[in-house]
């Protein structure tokens, strides 16, 4: 058996009033597709955010590809993190002080690569979302599909084995959203990453291979699609 | 809408809001305390022969204008101040007033919104700069008799007070409905954008041809030319370095080092205002210590004790402290906006490994490599350019005075530098919110 990319068992997170996940147990398998959805304020982002070691999760555990989280040292984790996990946000995530070309080689130049083959890499993502030709430009001189582009290449610029996206077309248009969702889907392929993706729209989990339906911090029901 | 709409929408919301209006009253009050001082002394009269016990730096006519005119400094470097105020949080608010403009409201009515907002702040600071200003010229009157640069208060301040409230109200006013101007219709422009270095470069070259010109004929205009000469210099090229370290910095490959660089590089023209300003400072404290220098090498030690030249010093000093301090405010307060603006952005970047120490490091560099060389070079631009006086005055003190002025420069960096790095921890509040996951929630 291979190793997953991801799995969780019975994790759970309360904030200080409410509890957000009451014992979520997921397992994600290498190049899989899974929608999370659910209605608003059910604990997607939060299942979200305990998966890619953002939150600490209060008890259960998380492994990202094989490596127990709460095991690992801080310094580990985040390395872990940076190689193995992309992120990609509604919107707003890219550093509006920098071109899209250092954007998507920050993750690279944390990691202690060389600038110029950080760059290199970079450009070559963003040339297959399609955003090269505006690669010296800020965000803010970009519309928000392009920015979208940049941050899938962001997220995927380290060929991480599993993408996290938290509604990452829900500040766009239906038919940039179709775009950043064909996107995102080709290029976790490409790379082979994994793809977990949140979303309230129903459209989306079509593409998926694997539906989870949240309710209440609990898994209510999974659909296999594929 | 009337007046009290636009006031209930001018209220200061979030804590954020509540410190700048915090920082722009205090900023207000001590401009109008410090106008109060300037008013006071100008109408002052009195001579050595009323017998009465003052400063010489009031008794003399010369010397009190002088007084004076550093009053009037004083004052508009707390505007400076409080102007920046003004600016902070603007990102914020102009999301928060694009609503309005979109729930109707005309561009008009949102400058308006503006005005209040800076005129309430510039009322209440009116109003504290009276018992400000009554505090400080009491505690005045009761230093040593040469120290007492200010005159005793009397009942025409009083007079005086609601006249500098009503001044400073619409002043504030003006500055923030000025502030509202690019709201909504403007597009957004990359403020890293070339275009304003020409304007720049000739503000830079015509204060240094300045300076070299003046310091080729040596009378008392000399120095007036001089000042306006570093004045001018300082603000065109300030900028222009600053765009340049931080252009320098985001192309190290080191990625805390290009985020620092990315952020001077997009924020060059106000942190570059500021600099200037600790330059200047830096000048003037230079010039102190080469003066200082010389009239103790002159003197033959006098002056340790002669209460004149100590209280100049002094004075002057804890002037140019003050608006160093002024200037240090302003950074730190812009640098703290940017987190907040930014910290969705930055929290994103915790996924990548920049938490909160890394974060805080790569703000630490920001203002120590800023903050540090303006001292220095002030430092070396003032003690330089007075000791060269001194040396064309071929005064035997002046190689002496170019190694104190040396000396001061580099441990005068180093304590800037220390400064900054301790005001820098003083941001790891805002740092840690800006990497809070929380802001990674969409809405
Ligand atoms: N910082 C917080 N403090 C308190 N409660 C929170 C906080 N963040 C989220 N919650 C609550 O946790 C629950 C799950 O939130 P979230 O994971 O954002 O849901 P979703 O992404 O599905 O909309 C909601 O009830 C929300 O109100
Ligand atoms: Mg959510």
């Amino acid at each position: 058996m291979t190793e997953l990319a991801l799995e969780l068992i019975r994790v759970e997170y309360a904030y200080r009033r409410d509890v957000a996940l009451r014992g979520v147990s997921l397992q994600v398998r290498p190049g899989e597709v899974v929608a999370v959805t659910g209605p608003s304020g059910c604990g997607k982002s939060t299942l979200l955010h305990c998966a890619a070691g953002i939150l600490r999760a209060q008890a259960g555990t998380v492994h990202l590809v094989g490596q127990n989280l709460a095991e690992l040292p801080e310094a580990d984790r985040t390395r872990l993190r940076r190689t193995q996990a992309g992120v990609v946000l509604q919107f707003g995530q890219l550093v509006p002080d920098l071109s899209l070309t250092d954007n998507v080689a920050l993750p690279l130049l944390l990691e202690g690569h060389e600038r110029e083959a950080a760059r290199r890499a970079a450009l070559g993502w963003l040339e297959r979302v399609g955003v090269a030709d505006d690669a010296a430009a800020t965000p803010s001189e970009l519309s928000g599909g392009q920015n979208q582009r940049a941050a899938v290449a962001r997220a995927l610029v380290t060929g991480p084995a599993i993408v996290f996206a938290d509604e990452p077309t829900g500040s766009l248009d239906t038919h940039a959203g179709e775009q950043i969702m064909e996107l995102l889907l080709s290029s976790a392929r490409v790379g082979g990453s994994a793809l977990v993706i949140v979303t309230h729209d129903n459209l989306v989990a079509a593409y998926a291979d694997r539906e989870v339906r949240l309710r209440d911090g609990v898994i209510q029901h999974e659909v296999s699609l594929s | 809408m009337n007046l009290r709409t636009l006031i209930e929408l001018a209220r200061p919301r979030s804590s954020t809001d509540r410190r700048r209006m915090a920082l722009l009253v205090s900023a207000v009050a001590l401009a109008g305390a410090f106008l109060l001082a300037g008013q006071r002394v100008a109408r002052h009269s009195a001579t050595y022969l009323d017998g009465w016990e003052q400063s010489s730096y009031l008794a003399e006519p010369g010397l009190r204008q002088g007084v004076v005119v550093a009053a009037v400094l004083m004052a508009g470097t707390a505007c400076a101040l409080a102007f920046q105020a003004l600016r902070l949080g603007t990102a914020a608010r102009d999301r928060r007033l694009t609503t309005l403009r979109l729930a109707g409201a005309t561009p008009n009515q949102v400058r308006l919104v503006g005005a209040v907002d800076a005129g309430l702040g510039g009322l209440a600071g009116g109003i504290l700069a009276g018992p400000l200003y009554f505090v400080l010229a009491a505690a005045v009157q009761a230093l040593p008799g040469e120290a007492r640069v200010l005159p005793a208060p009397n009942y025409l301040d009083l007079l005086a007070w609601p006249v500098a409230i009503v001044l400073l109200t619409v002043l504030a006013a003006i500055a923030g409905r000025s502030l509202r101007r690019g709201l909504v219709t403007e597009p957004t422009v990359d403020p890293a954008a070339t275009g304003w270095r020409t304007k720049y470069l000739v503000i830079g070259l015509v204060g240094l041809a300045l300076i070299v010109l003046s310091s080729m004929v040596f009378n008392l205009v000399t120095i007036f030319a001089q000042t306006a000469g570093v004045v001018l210099a300082a603000s065109g090229f300030a900028p222009l370095a600053v765009a340049r370290h931080g252009r320098r910095l985001g192309r190290s490959g080191d990625p805390l080092k290009m985020l620092a660089g990315a952020r001077l590089l997009h924020t060059a023209r106000p942190v570059g205002r500021m600099l200037a300003l600790l330059v200047f400072c830096g000048g003037v404290a230079g010039v102190v210590m080469a003066m200082a220098v010389d009239l103790q090498a002159t003197s033959g030690g006098v002056i340790q004790d002669d209460p004149f030249y100590l209280t100049g010093f002094a004075f002057v000093g804890l002037l140019a402290l003050f608006a160093a301090l002024a200037a240090g405010v302003a950074l730190l307060a812009g640098t703290a906006d940017d987190l907040l603006d930014q910290r969705r952005q930055l929290a994103a970047l915790s996924v990548f490994g920049v938490g909160e120490s890394q974060l805080l490091r790569s703000v630490r560099r920001r203002l120590t490599s800023t903050v540090a060389p303006a001292i220095t070079i002030g430092l070396l631009i003032g003690g330089g350019l007075y000791s060269s006086i001194l040396l064309r005055a071929e005064y035997s003190s002046s190689g002496r005075a170019f190694v104190v002025v040396l000396v001061g420069a580099v441990t005068g960096g180093l304590v800037a530098w220390l400064v900054a790095a301790a005001a820098a921890f003083l941001l790891r509040g805002q740092v840690r919110e800006a990497v809070d996951p929380q802001n990674l929630r969409s809405a």
